[in-house]
């Protein structure tokens, strides 16, 4: 009766084990995890190409991680700080750089593989990968926002914010789609633009080696212009809820004259309103004065994980999926900027953004988002200091900013 | 003085039979010591498996909270005393985070219980289709609260939800936010509520109710003097359940609102410093104010309710 028992229990066991062997359905050898930016659209061809490529040294993975980029945050950093060696390749928000860098969840890029991560690369992206002069990642993707508009409501694009809201003013006047759409929700999308206007007018949030906030008047102008644009009644009801999508759509349904959104615009109208994309215009990012912008960098860098136990076939495999065809096919299919230079050159590449030379111009003005290993804490204090943008006092709010960046950055900070 | 005889008696027993008595006594004391010992070997597996489980999770949270703690700078951490705690009490975003919460759970927990009540009457006196009213008002309790609450923001997002109105984005103010809050945390829980207190209901003696009824007291009054004193045991353990429950809430605010716009409850906070910040220190100063905040709930609801708490004797049935 024991003896039975007993085995009724082992093969109970061994039935609840099966499955979870069952499903580690891995390929053989060494595997390179990836996370992050694996779920762009095409993407599985170009891991396809860079695993024929290996030939059968290492075999590329792609995983999945959750689509909005706090969400992806917060999964990378809970795993890296329980040191998870199952993360070999990690694609990383320009952001995050510093605090990875500094928490040391990621590899320093030295000697040749510096050099080759660097070589035909544009500068801006090289920037965002860096912290304290050493090289963290591979750049892969960049981009910068433009100003999106309506040929035929707008005969010429405005140079300047102020010009454009009066522009969209005389537009509601006359009875014309007039909303200028941006992203104001309390996110990161939001400190992207709040970063753009500050930096209009030559404003910085912290200094140089992230030690000290730096806001001052410049950034009292910004946060007048950024209450002004939000209370002139030429933007969306839902304005303090809009993420880039809702922008999108506000400017494919035809209510939008402006939209201040990513170059992906114009490759998704494609599909999504065909009949709009004759009259859809692009043109800089409007700036305070007239003169050329100074907009914030997007894009994704490749890092590989300290705790990765296959750093050099990782890197092999970053290098393989941003070389120049791989990134031209991204750039086509998924609407990922490169951060390659040689890419802007391909005819290919020309006419699937007829904008690029906007695009360059942007490129070798922009400035990073405030670079510190504290970026997400400043990230969410701006945010939801600033949000809704229409309530915002801004001697008031800047005063509050100051206080809670200096806190942030003594380790003090409570986030909210 | 009658007692005398009896003791002198008891005394002379005890001489005669003195090396007898000591031999029992002696026994006895050794079966209980005996007894003492297994007993606390039986329960020794449960006290090392608790102590693992709960209690060293709880130490070692407090320990964290009283050191500087960035999970993003590890060469920096230090001990300082009580300054995280001292940081988290001057800071209006806890302040804020706590009179949400307490707002939540006043507001939700009083309309529940009248909600309860009134589905619990609704499914102890249904006649016709007894088993498909209660099967049909326990589905929110059955649908997960994360699902549920994608339903609540999909159904009041501007352009996509049939609640939503046209001109305006009710989840991205403040009061609105919090009504909705509580909407979806009052629709979740009313049929737990209505559970309990129909176990209650059930107790209650028809016969009682009708000697009221020939004494003339009509159905508010039956429903006052007679029924809610004799469920009290149940409102109490309802409520006390529902309180804490409230206290913690998490889930709907994470889905609903995110915290944005101050409508962060104190789990909320903590789960932004301690997972998304990594700020161990605080975030954990933040845990064991969260934990005293239940303990002081539950102390005060057994102190003032105490005959009716879960556990004691006049409360069990």
């Amino acid at each position: 009766m024991m003896i039975q028992r007993r085995w009724t229990s082992i093969i109970g066991v061994l039935a609840l084990l099966t499955p979870v062997a069952a499903c580690s359905s891995a390929p053989d050898g060494t595997v390179i995890n990836l996370y992050g930016g694996a779920s762009g659209l095409g993407f599985d061809k170009i891991i396809d190409d860079c695993n024929q490529q290996a030939a059968g040294r290492y075999t590329i993975v792609g995983n999945l991680l959750p689509s909005d980029a706090d969400g992806q945050r917060d999964q990378f950093v809970r795993r890296l700080a329980a040191k998870d060696d199952g993360m070999d390749l990690l694609g990383m928000d320009v952001t995050w750089t510093a605090e990875f860098a500094e928490a040391k969840w990621i590899r320093e890029l030295t000697g040749d593989q510096k050099a080759q991560a660097t070589k035909d690369t544009l500068q801006p992206p090289i920037d965002t990968a860096t912290w304290k002069d050493k090289l963290y990642g591979v750049p892969r993707t960049t981009n910068v926002q433009l100003l999106w508009y309506r040929k035929s409501l707008v005969p010429t694009p405005p140079k300047t914010i102020d010009e454009m809201i009066s522009m969209a003013q005389q537009l509601k006047a006359q009875g014309k789609p007039y909303e200028i759409g941006f992203t104001a929700a309390q996110y990161e999308g939001y400190v992207v633009n709040v970063n753009n206007l500050i930096t209009a007018y030559g404003g910085t949030l912290v200094n140089e080696d992230s030690s000290a906030p730096t806001i001052d008047d410049k950034t009292v102008q910004a946060l007048t212009l950024l209450h002004k644009l939000s209370t002139s009644g030429v933007t969306s009801a839902s304005l303090s809820n809009a993420q880039e999508p809702e922008v999108f759509a506000d400017l494919q349904a035809g209510r939008s004259a402006f939209s201040l959104n990513w170059p992906y615009v114009l490759s998704s109208m494609r599909e999504a309103n065909p009949e709009l994309v004759d009259d859809l215009g692009y043109a800089p990012y409007p700036s305070v004065d007239g003169s050329p912008p100074k907009v914030t960098l997007g894009g994704m860098n490749y890092a590989i994980s300290t705790y990765s136990k296959h750093p050099e076939e990782s890197f092999e495999a970053a290098m393989c999926m941003r070389n120049e065809k791989n990134a031209l096919s991204a750039a086509l299919d998924g609407g990922d900027v490169p951060a390659l230079a040689t890419v802007f050159e391909l005819p290919e590449f020309k006419k699937a953004y007829p904008m690029a030379d906007v695009m360059m111009t942007e490129l070798e003005a922009a400035v990073p988002r405030p670079v510190s290993p504290v970026y997400q804490n400043i990230s969410t204090l701006v945010s939801t200091t600033l949000s809704p943008p229409q309530s915002i006092n801004p001697q008031k709010a800047a005063d509050k900013l100051r206080d809670s960046i200096r806190d942030a950055i003594d380790g003090k900070g409570i986030v909210p | 003085m009658t007692i005398t005889p009896t003791s002198a008696a008891v005394a002379a027993e005890d001489q005669f039979e003195d090396g007898t008595l000591q031999i029992a006594r002696q026994r006895h004391t050794d079966a209980k010591r005996a007894e003492r010992k297994l007993g606390l070997m039986l329960v020794a597996p449960a006290v090392v498996i608790m102590t693992a489980v709960a209690a060293y999770p709880i130490l070692y949270a407090f320990w964290l909270s009283l050191n500087k703690a960035d999970l993003r700078r590890p060469d920096a951490n230090e001990f300082i005393w009580f300054d995280n705690y001292i940081t988290v009490l001057s800071s209006p975003i806890w302040w804020t985070a706590f009179g949400v919460t307490m707002l939540l759970t006043v507001v939700g927990a009083t309309l529940e219980l009248a909600l309860g009540m009134l589905l619990a009457i609704v499914m102890h006196r249904t006649i016709v289709g007894r088993g498909l009213v209660r099967t049909s008002a326990l589905v929110p309790y059955a649908i997960v609260t994360v699902v549920a609450a994608f339903s609540w923001r999909f159904a009041w997002t501007q352009g996509i939800g049939w609640l939503a109105p046209s001109d305006s984005a009710p989840l991205t103010e403040f009061w609105p936010s919090i009504g909705i809050i509580i909407l979806a945390e009052v629709w979740k829980t009313v049929p737990f509520m209505a559970l309990l207190l129909m176990a209650g209901l059930a107790l209650v003696p028809e016969d009682l109710l009708k000697a009221a009824s020939m004494d003339g007291a009509n159905a508010w009054k039956r429903f006052w003097m007679v029924t809610v004193p004799l469920i009290k045991p149940a409102i109490l353990v309802a409520l006390l359940f529902r309180t804490l429950d409230a206290f913690r809430v998490f889930d709907n605010i994470f889905v609903l609102t995110s915290g944005s716009n101050k409508t962060s409850s104190v789990s909320m906070v903590a789960y932004s410093n301690l997972i998304r910040g990594l700020n161990l220190g605080i975030g954990s100063a933040m845990s064991v104010l969260i934990f005293l905040t239940v303990g002081i709930i539950a102390f005060l609801f057994i102190k003032l309710f105490g005959a009716a708490a879960p556990g004691s004797d006049a409360g069990r049935r």
